[in-house]
């Protein structure tokens, strides 16, 4: 990367290098091959798989946009939100807890050895509420006035109105927090440096924000007491919300750290590689007390309403194979490997816990919702491919942005120790 | 130096936090009681031990508010065979039911509840619904984004969604004929009504007046005032001879407005605004102060001293 | 050329933008309080005698205090922790943020007295105005097939009434509008329905729909002479007999009890 024709300010740092705009396309877009090499490396079963799915999705959205959300979804009157938002926005955004996690325990709770995933955790972070956007923009009737509760009109007794403003906010917080690392990969030194003073601020801000709308997704199905089945339902959601995407978030960046390290088969360093085991089993020992206090707070929900009796039915026991097989269960994995310092084990539980929280989000947002409707139709084929594409294109965004920037230590040019 | 602010600040957002949480536990009754009187709203009274079933409401209400012309007309019986529900094309319905002891059916006329204190009013993220002072509960197409939270809100699930309209989707359902009612004239289905089912009126003079009827006819009434209670009470009233459950009613809902189970929540939201970057702020020194000096560029103390 | 171009410009914008920043962002931060001083809240602002009033009123206000206080704190660490040139660039924004913030919440305080909440109009609406144009036919009834009914209770129907064959036309009682001091009488109409059809069902004898004792009619015919409203008795010139368009058919007979503009009104066709 240092070529000679690198200039140096007085202050001694790299400025923009001179060798022009076609060099630094090449380098930063194309990862340093000509187009035609570049174009050709992009031909592999994954991309095509990916090909074929954005080609069959996008006429689908297209057709939501030209004949309304009716043409591609099952929504009627009686259950108006569908796998859009199920997906989109209550699974996407505690996934994408990751962000508010790792940067309030690296930057202040001080635990700097996690510093090498933080850049990961907030890209995980950006990324998944960028596409939660994205898929709210398809899902609402007029998606063109989607700011119109920052600044039109507003409704400030509605915990959507909540969550609105706080997924605009986040949404900027979480990109300044990406900023140095955008900086780092143009190449603009002092500008990365000014980004990066911000941090503690911003951390802080996200912090504050990503409590309230975690927990303010939950809220948001209080006001629905006889259509969320009452094992689902508690005045104690947003706690649930909460502690639940604190979980998730960490068991995001878990599992798409193996992936991301995978990724880059060719260029590994063993003594990250190490690091990343260390890193890993940590994190696994936080999840586990997470997922422990989750079970507990579920129990006292269940006491709370006194519902033991349902336990015993058909909602019942898929109520007690979401709480053992996807909460207990990958506590106790957690547990054990940490103690026999097992990293495949802690990433496997790690994949449970992810599954969980999706589970529970669906089965809050969709699956028991209107539990006693005689006959409910939850999602059809094209609202599933639809969201199937978002989904792969959303992996194709995360995975250029990372080959490319800074994020991860896998990168040639991280700069922090580890 | 920095150590005993810090620490200051810091019990002072724990403090905080916790007189916060203290007052989360006063009960929203309370204030509700300290709330002037309720204005005395516009309601309607639907006696169901008149209704025949000649669905003229249903004719003129779809007349009086350009709905679309129903698939099939308004004098068929046939649709009774099916329970139907308030749609984007019909902002009301009349259902026949069984009366389990005589085998008479029973006629039932569902539309929106118009609610006391409104489930969807308060879940509108740009407040498109209001609850007007007259009573009844109108939408207002001009900032409604789509997002259906009301649609879910709804106890009764009566909003109905246009679906199939990609440019201009509508929330529907009955406003009452807020337009009519302006206008010193009363709603499309009372005007129409030939036995008088429904009575337009004020809700306490509905409320004495279905008393009333009951305390006169107490075999041929149930003693129940449907929409008296339910979801912390509706402008829209029902009386029967018939137990409401059998005749598709919601029998299982709150008697507390349903605005107040998210106002829990709501107010928990500024005590963290407040509470949280003290309590943040302290931790963050703490840890600071606790650890060795660095030489990763993101302790801001370095970018402060350079630039 | 080129490169120095965009080198010229990116030492350029790194150079603005920390100076820019700062009445940017303040610009910025003004437009949007113009504009959630403008914007349109969810009913009055001052209109706390309700529930939902009461919350979105608080929340309002509880949110800008809140926000202000937010700001306020980035004020006063910026104040704690740091010393030395730079500290009132830093302060001066953020008390701006901190007022505006804290003026908004109380202009929304003090408006709350200002703001009148309209009251539902004194008078209720009570305008039949009827929709609907299809009418039916007047009924058919044959009262001496009634009479053999009620076996000789004759208050069966005629209730209310004061002694035998002395009773009252319907019409004395129940008018043909709306009147809100009487809700429990039906309209006249109405009256007759609840009546006729009240005991066509508990009795299970007799039609309980429309087109059992109406036929649908089509347009009752219009009158071309003179205006149907403000006209007196109907009956004084329209007679069983009558020629032309003063004729009353046969089937009106005892019908409506002189209600003529129970069908013939002004939105049935009906209007010159």
């Amino acid at each position: 990367m240092e070529g000679s024709d690198t200039t140096q300010s007085l202050a001694g740092e790299k400025v923009f290098p001179r060798a022009g705009l076609r060099e630094w396309v090449k380098e930063k877009i194309f990862l340093g091959m000509s187009p035609r090499e570049y174009a050709r490396s992009l031909v592999t079963p994954f991309n095509i798989v990916a090909a074929l799915i954005i080609l069959a999705g996008l006429p689908l959205i297209g057709l939501r946009f030209a004949r309304g959300l009716g043409a591609v979804t099952n929504a009627s009157n009686v259950q108006p939100w569908g796998l859009f938002l199920a997906w989109g926005l209550f699974s996407g955004v505690p996934l994408s807890a990751s962000g508010f996690v790792l940067g309030m325990v690296v930057y202040l709770f001080g635990l700097k050895r996690y510093h090498p995933v933080v850049n990961n955790a907030i890209l995980i972070g950006f990324v998944g509420y960028f596409f939660a956007v994205v898929f709210l923009l398809i899902d609402l009737g007029r998606p063109w006035r989607i700011y119109y509760p920052i600044m039109i009109s507003f409704g400030p007794a509605s915990v959507l109105f909540l969550v609105g403003w706080h997924v605009f906010l986040y949404l900027s917080c979480q990109f300044l927090e990406f900023c140095p690392t955008i900086f780092g990969w143009a190449g603009t030194e002092r500008l990365r440096r000014r980004a990066q003073a911000m941090t503690i601020g911003l951390t802080i801000f996200g912090v504050i924000l990503s409590t309230l709308h975690q927990s303010a997704l939950g809220a948001m199905f209080l006001l629905m007491p006889g259509k969320v089945h009452p094992l689902w339902y508690s005045p104690y959601l947003p706690v649930f919300f909460l502690t639940s995407a604190i979980a998730a978030g960490i068991c995001m960046v878990i599992v798409v750290s193996a992936l991301v390290h995978r990724l880059f088969k060719g260029r590994r360093d063993p003594h990250w590689t190490e690091k990343l085991n260390e890193l890993t089993l940590g994190m696994g020992k936080a999840v586990a007390f997470v997922l422990f206090t989750y079970f507990g707070l579920k129990i006292i929900g269940i006491a709370h309403g006194n519902h033991w009796d349902l336990l015993g039915t058909s909602w019942g026991y898929w109520f007690l194979t979401e709480l053992l097989a996807f909460v207990l269960l990958p506590c106790l994995l957690f547990v054990i490997a940490v103690q026999k310092k097992n990293v495949a084990l802690v990433r496997f539980g790690a994949l449970l816990t992810i599954i969980g929280v999706i589970i529970n989000r669906l089965n809050v947002s969709l699956i028991t919702f209107d539990w006693n409707l005689p006959h409910r139709e939850l999602f059809n084929w094209k609202e599933f491919m639809i969201v199937v594409t978002i989904v792969t294109i959303e992996i194709l965004v995360y995975r250029w942005i990372i080959k490319r920037m800074p994020v991860t230590p896998e990168h040639p040019e991280y700069k922090v120790d580890y | 130096m920095d150590r005993p602010i810090s620490r200051r600040g810091f019990l002072k957002g724990v403090l905080g936090s916790a007189v916060g949480g203290s007052l989360l536990g006063r009960p929203v009754q309370a204030m509700a009681a300290n709330l002037a009187k309720r204005p005395d709203h516009y309601g309607i009274l639907s006696d169901l031990t008149r209704c025949i079933g000649c669905r003229r409401c249903e004719a003129a209400c779809n007349k009086a508010n350009n709905l679309p012309p129903p698939e099939v007309p308004f004098d068929d019986k046939s649709v009774f065979e099916k329970e139907r529900r308030p749609d984007a094309g019909a902002y009301t319905v009349v259902n026949r039911y069984e009366d389990p002891k005589t085998g008479q059916p029973v006629y039932v006329k569902r539309q929106c509840m118009h609610c006391e204190e409104p489930a969807c009013v308060s879940a509108c993220i740009v407040g498109a619904l209001k609850k007007t002072p007259e009573g009844p509960v109108i939408w207002d197409g001009d900032v409604c984004i789509g997002c259906r939270y009301c649609m879910s809100a709804c106890p009764f699930s009566i909003p109905a969604f246009e679906y199939f309209n990609p440019t201009s989707p509508r929330i529907q359902k009955c406003f009452m004929c807020y337009q009519r009612l302006s206008e010193g004239e009363l709603p499309a289905c009372v005007a129409e009504c030939p036995t008088e089912a429904l009575t337009f009126g004020r809700r306490s003079e509905l409320l004495e007046l279905a008393h009333e009827r009951i305390r006169k006819d107490p075999d041929k009434y149930i003693d129940h005032i449907y929409g008296e209670h339910e979801a912390g009470g509706t402008d829209w009233l029902y009386i029967s001879g018939v137990p409401f459950e059998e005749l598709g009613f919601p029998t299982d809902l709150l008697t507390t407005p349903y605005p107040e189970l998210t106002h829990g929540f709501l107010s928990f939201v500024p005590i963290v605004l407040v509470a949280w970057p003290a309590l943040f702020g302290g931790i963050y020194l703490m840890s600071k102060g606790r650890e060795k000096e660095s030489e990763t560029e993101t302790i801001g103390e370095n970018e402060r001293e350079e630039s | 050329m080129v490169i120095a171009l965009q080198t010229g410009f990116l030492t350029l914008f790194a150079k603005l933008l920390p100076r820019i920043f700062i009445p940017l962002s303040a610009l910025a931060i003004l437009f949007g309080l113009y504009k959630l001083a403008t914007v349109r809240y969810a009913g009055s602002v001052g209109a706390t005698n309700t529930l939902l009033g009461f919350i979105k009123f608080t929340k309002g206000v509880e949110y800008l205090m809140a926000i202000a206080f937010l700001f306020g704190f980035i004020a006063f660490w910026q104040w704690m922790q740091h010393r030395g040139k730079g500290l009132m660039v830093r302060i001066i924004p953020v008390t701006i943020l901190v007022l505006s913030f804290g003026t908004l919440a109380y202009s929304c305080i003090s408006s709350q007295a200002v703001a009148t909440l309209t009251p539902p109009t004194a008078e209720l609406p009570s305008r039949l105005a009827p929709v609907l144009v299809e009418t039916y036919s007047p009924a058919s009834f044959d009262h001496s097939l009634h009479q053999r009914l009620v076996d000789g209770d004759c208050t069966r129907c005629h209730h209310s009434s004061t002694g035998k064959y002395n009773y009252p036309s319907c019409s004395e009682c129940h008018t043909t509008t709306f009147d809100p001091q009487n809700l429990e009488r039906p309209t006249l109409a109405q009256a007759y329905h609840l009546l006729c059809i009240g005991c066509h069902r508990d009795s299970r004898v007799g039609p309980t729909d429309c087109t059992g004792c109406h036929t649908k009619a089509e347009q009752p015919p219009s009158s071309p002479e003179h205006p149907l409203a403000g006209m007196g008795d109907c009956l004084k010139c329209h007679q069983v007999g009558g020629s032309g368009a003063l004729a009353l058919p046969a089937d009106h007979a005892d019908a409506t009890n002189g209600q003529c503009t129970l069908c013939h009104s002004s939105h049935s066709g009906g209007e010159h």
